[in-house]
């Protein structure tokens, strides 16, 4: 059941050296049928891993590089008029795979934005009047460079709360960073990985993670934790019930990857940081809430 | 850290915030100063002092006085009561201003909670003693005023200390509503005490009224009480004034200086009785003197069970009255009595007069019995005597010498109504006239809300009574001849409240302030009628009618139904209790204190996994604790969030594997 998972965890970290927890969190997002963010400078491994990710389940995977002139339709596919048919053919974008890279997304325009976070949202494209369901599974990978460089259009609240997950991947620690020096190339890392699953069993997969069991008292936890977030000074605003939807969900999940059948609160805890950094913001200074300041919210809930 | 800055008040612990001082010098003010009436005046001096000095404290802000301060004064004020109360046992009064100087003193020594704790409880008994005094209807609102102050104190306590006083009062105001039904329903059925509670009966024993004998001045001193002796409530209408004479103790030994009663001997008085009945009942407040103070002349009775009539027409019980009490009366205003003989006895009694005295009296008596030769002349014409000739009648006559009817007759030619009386009865006897003198009260005021007769000390008077054979004891009223204008203006005053006819007030006439006070003696009336003279016979009777006989049955009865209902209300709460803490969760809760005890600290918000992960990494050496504590932990996840049927007995057994306090090793 969670074997195979594993073992594609196993691989990954093949190719992304010293990130598994990281790498854990994206697959359970994945389960979880949620899109990640990944937030982070430049060249840290950020388009290694979702490779990793699409090349290990076997899915079709895309890449889009966010840039201020692309266009919607450069995301999500164009009619063109065929003279020989006399008629007009959709050419489907990138947005037509099953884990979809979006890089740098800031650096796209709000407009280019909201069409793929919308596409995103609906799992589907209208385009000339007719609707166009997005294959299945689909998963979406944005990166985002922090936000305060040059020319970037930062990622309003109401669209960051459409990610269930964002991470940081962060420098390396030092063996690993040794071991990216000596390693061959990642492309050549990412050749060498196989398909581990089929489609239908990641179907499979995403449904069996949401059986996990949680306990009344785990829900009672939740509620609390979202609650606190609405209460807390520290908070300009508070936690969506989307997010509750997606702590719930991502709980699961990591339950599921770890084998076991039901959620405990440390995993509600261990995601935390992952599930509430980008969607909460500080009072004192309008920036993104930072782990230390979920942590220290969660020191008022006592675990039911 | 608090992470939730200002979102909870501080309740809990033993910090007393200065708001509430305020609240506490409320309540010292509401639970003393209605005592001091009745205090000496240095125990007051004292107590607002210690107020004075506990308000100039707090504003310096509050530091608990020194011992060396509060000792000295404690022992010195101790000893203070203990001799100034010593003299005739006020144990009661004593008691009263210790708790008094106690709820102040008190105030200086406020370190907690706890402390005011023991003020608020300070002044809620102090609330009770204050009936000791009174128990009309004002004291009855001041009461409530008052417990509202001190559950407010009690409430503000546990509140946010930034609430208004307004909410807090206002809470407070819902509470007490709320605890009415529950007095109601005690003040009906808990079973009553016969007699007064202890210390009232002696608190209020300086109630003035009519003492068994007469001598100049001591009702002229009575008549300047305005306190009320009893009420009336009269069936259908109420007499005209002429005709209200209460009969209270009947005089007939002279000794030339006071006037005393001689009969106890029981007997029915023969009455005859003429005219309409009056039917009315009486309530009569506690005057620690048997006689019951009927109207003229009363022919039946009921309320009292051991009434009795002595010879000469007292109608008195057989213990002294103590309690305000309801008694049932059909009187003849029109009547005669003991027609056709008199005894030996009665007649050698209501004869007799002091050797030697007021000879010039009895010289004057034998002069005019030759011109009026029966005993209606005689009467007829000493009371022409006191009308023509310049007799006053006033509060404050002068000092009477040794014949002192001499005196009054021939000399001052001033007196009160016990100077008329004594010297109409004396000239008569001189006369060879059975004559007594009467001591009552004599009308009333009618209120016309409720038509209910008010009877004031103010109203105490004395009058003559002389036989003849034909019509037995007629009822002479000497200073009602008095004219007008030689009436003292404070006592015209007073009779010109009552117009002839009592009943005669028309409401509208008055002004809102005449109306407002008659509304308010109803209510007092209603009050003491309903509610202080809820007697015992009174509970049996409404007990009776609820269909209870055995009072004794019913309080077990009560007593029953409250434990168990006490009972129930607990095991609601544990059962509440338990739901919202499930047993599992409940062991590991035990399990932390268990820990807590050991110095270590376990926070609400640590899972008990990550707890386990903390203890191996700071206490790596004690493998017994951690082994526990993680079987104990993987237990309680199994159970809480795993759904797994792990039996309660097991988790306990993991909690006792956890090492003591004891074992540091």
């Amino acid at each position: 059941m969670a074997s195979p998972l594993k073992n594609l965890i196993d691989q990954a970290e093949t190719v992304i050296f010293g990130k598994r927890l990281e790498i854990t969190l994206a697959l359970a997002c994945f389960l979880a049928k949620g899109h990640l963010l990944i937030e982070d400078l430049p060249g840290l491994g950020k388009t290694t891993l979702a490779r990793a990710l699409a090349r290990l389940s076997g899915l079709s995977f895309s890449r889009v590089q966010c840039t201020s002139d692309l266009l919607p339709a450069d995301v999500l596919g164009i009619s063109v008029y065929e003279r020989e048919r006399g008629e007009f053919r959709f050419l489907p974008g990138p947005i037509f795979s099953q884990v979809l890279l979006a890089d740098e997304i800031n650096r796209a325009t709000p407009k280019t934005q909201s069409a793929l976070l919308e596409a995103m949202e609906e799992l589907q494209v209208t385009s000339d009047g007719e609707t166009r369901a997005l294959p299945q599974p689909f998963f979406v990978i944005a990166t985002q460079n922090p936000a305060h460089q040059i020319g970037v259009f930062p990622l309003p609240e109401s669209q960051l709360d459409r990610f269930s997950l964002r991470l940081t991947l962060g420098y390396p620690n030092a063996g690993a960073e040794r071991a990216l020096l000596t390693a061959d190339s990642s492309q050549a890392r990412l050749d060498h990985l196989e398909a581990m699953l089929s489609t239908e069993e990641i179907i499979r997969h995403q449904e069996a993670s949401q059986t996990v069991f949680v306990a009344p008292a785990l829900l009672d936890y939740i509620q609390a934790v979202l609650t606190a977030s609405r209460q807390n000074a520290l908070f300009k605003h508070g936690l969506s019930p989307r997010a509750g939807l997606s702590m719930l969900a991502i709980a699961r999940a990591i339950a599921y990857l770890d084998g076991r059948k039901a959620v405990l609160p440390d995993d509600i805890q261990a995601i935390m940081p992952s599930v509430a950094c980008h969607r909460l913001r500080l009072r004192q200074n309008d920036e993104p809430a930072r782990p230390e300041d979920i942590e220290a919210m969660l020191r008022g809930v006592p675990i039911p | 850290m608090n992470i939730f800055p200002g979102s909870k008040p501080v309740t809990s612990g033993n910090y007393l915030p200065h708001a509430e001082f305020p609240w506490l010098m409320a309540v010292a003010l509401v639970a003393i100063v209605p005592h001091f009436p009745h205090l000496p005046y240095w125990i007051i001096t004292v107590t607002l002092s210690i107020l004075l000095y506990f308000f100039l404290r707090w504003q310096q802000g509050y530091h608990a006085t020194s011992v060396w301060i509060k000792v000295p004064v404690a022992l010195c004020v101790a000893a203070a009561i203990a001799i100034d109360f010593s003299y005739n046992f006020q144990f009661d009064k004593a008691s009263i201003a210790a708790l008094t100087f106690c709820i102040c003193i008190k105030l200086l020594e406020l370190k907690g909670r706890r402390d005011v704790m023991v003020i608020v409880a300070l002044g809620y008994f102090l609330l009770l003693t204050h009936y000791f005094h009174s128990q009309d209807f004002l004291t009855g609102i001041w009461l409530f005023v008052s417990a509202l102050v001190v559950t407010s104190a009690l409430l503000h306590l546990y509140d946010d200390p930034a609430r208004p006083a307004l909410k807090t009062l206002k809470t407070a105001f819902i509470m007490l509503l709320q605890a009415i039904p529950l007095a109601l329903v005690l003040y009906l059925l808990f079973p009553r005490v016969d007699g007064p509670l202890w210390g009232i009966q002696r608190m209020q024993s300086s109630q003035t009224g009519l003492s068994g004998t007469m001598r100049p001045g001591q009702i002229s001193k009575l008549v300047e009480s305005n306190e009320i002796a009893f009420r009336v409530q009269f069936q259908d209408h109420i007499p005209p004034r002429r005709q209200l004479y209460w009969r209270g103790p009947v005089l007939s030994n002279y000794d030339g200086r006071s006037w005393t009663s001689n009969d106890y001997r029981r007997q029915e008085p023969s009455i005859e009785a003429r005219g309409a009945p009056a039917r009315y009942s009486i309530i009569l407040e506690p005057h620690n003197r048997p006689w019951l103070l009927p109207l003229e002349m009363p022919i039946s009775f009921s309320g009292i069970p051991n009434a009795y009539f002595t010879s000469s027409g007292v109608l008195q019980s057989q213990q002294p009255i103590t309690n305000r009490t309801r008694m049932e009366f059909v009187s003849h205003p029109e009547y005669r009595m003991d027609r056709g003989e008199l005894s030996r006895f009665a007649r050698r009694n209501n004869l007799q007069l002091p050797d030697g005295r007021n000879r010039r009296s009895l010289a004057f008596a034998e002069q005019l019995w030759a011109e009026n030769p029966t005993p209606e002349q005689m009467a007829e014409r000493l009371l022409r005597f006191f009308r023509d000739e310049p007799f006053y009648y006033t509060l404050d006559p002068p000092l009477l010498g040794a014949n002192a009817v001499d005196d009054f007759i021939f000399n001052s030619r001033q007196g009160f109504c016990e100077h008329y009386a004594s010297a109409f009865v004396v000239l008569m006897r001189a006369a060879g006239v059975p004559t007594r003198a009467v001591t009552g009260y004599l009308g009333g005021e009618v209120n016309p809300v409720d038509r209910v007769l008010t009877v004031r000390q103010s109203a105490a008077h004395a009058w003559a009574e002389f036989w003849t054979v034909e019509n037995g004891w007629t009822r002479v009223d000497p200073t009602a001849v008095i004219p007008p204008e030689r009436i003292a203006p404070e006592i015209l005053n007073q009779q010109n409240d009552n117009s002839p006819e009592l009943t005669d007030i028309a409401l509208d006439a008055l002004n809102w302030l005449q109306r407002a006070r008659y509304y308010w003696q109803a209510l007092d009336n209603h009050w003491s009628q309903w509610v202080l003279d809820y007697t015992p016979e009174r509970q049996r009777e409404l007990l009776s009618r609820l269909g209870i006989s055995d009072l004794k049955k019913i309080s077990l009865f009560f007593a029953a139904v409250t434990i168990l209902f006490l009972i129930l209300v607990a095991l609601f709460i544990l059962r509440k209790q338990r739901k919202s803490i499930e047993p599992a969760w409940a062991v590991w809760l035990s399990a932390c204190k268990k820990l807590n005890r050991q110095g270590i600290e376990t926070p609400s918000w640590e899972t008990p996994l990550a707890l386990v992960e903390r203890l191996q990494t700071t206490y790596p050496n004690r493998l017994e604790l951690n082994a526990a504590l993680s079987r104990l932990a993987r237990l309680v996840y199994a159970v809480r969030y795993e759904n797994m049927p792990v039996p309660i007995r097991i988790l306990k057994q993991a909690r006792k594997q956890l090492p003591g306090a004891g074992s540091n090793a």
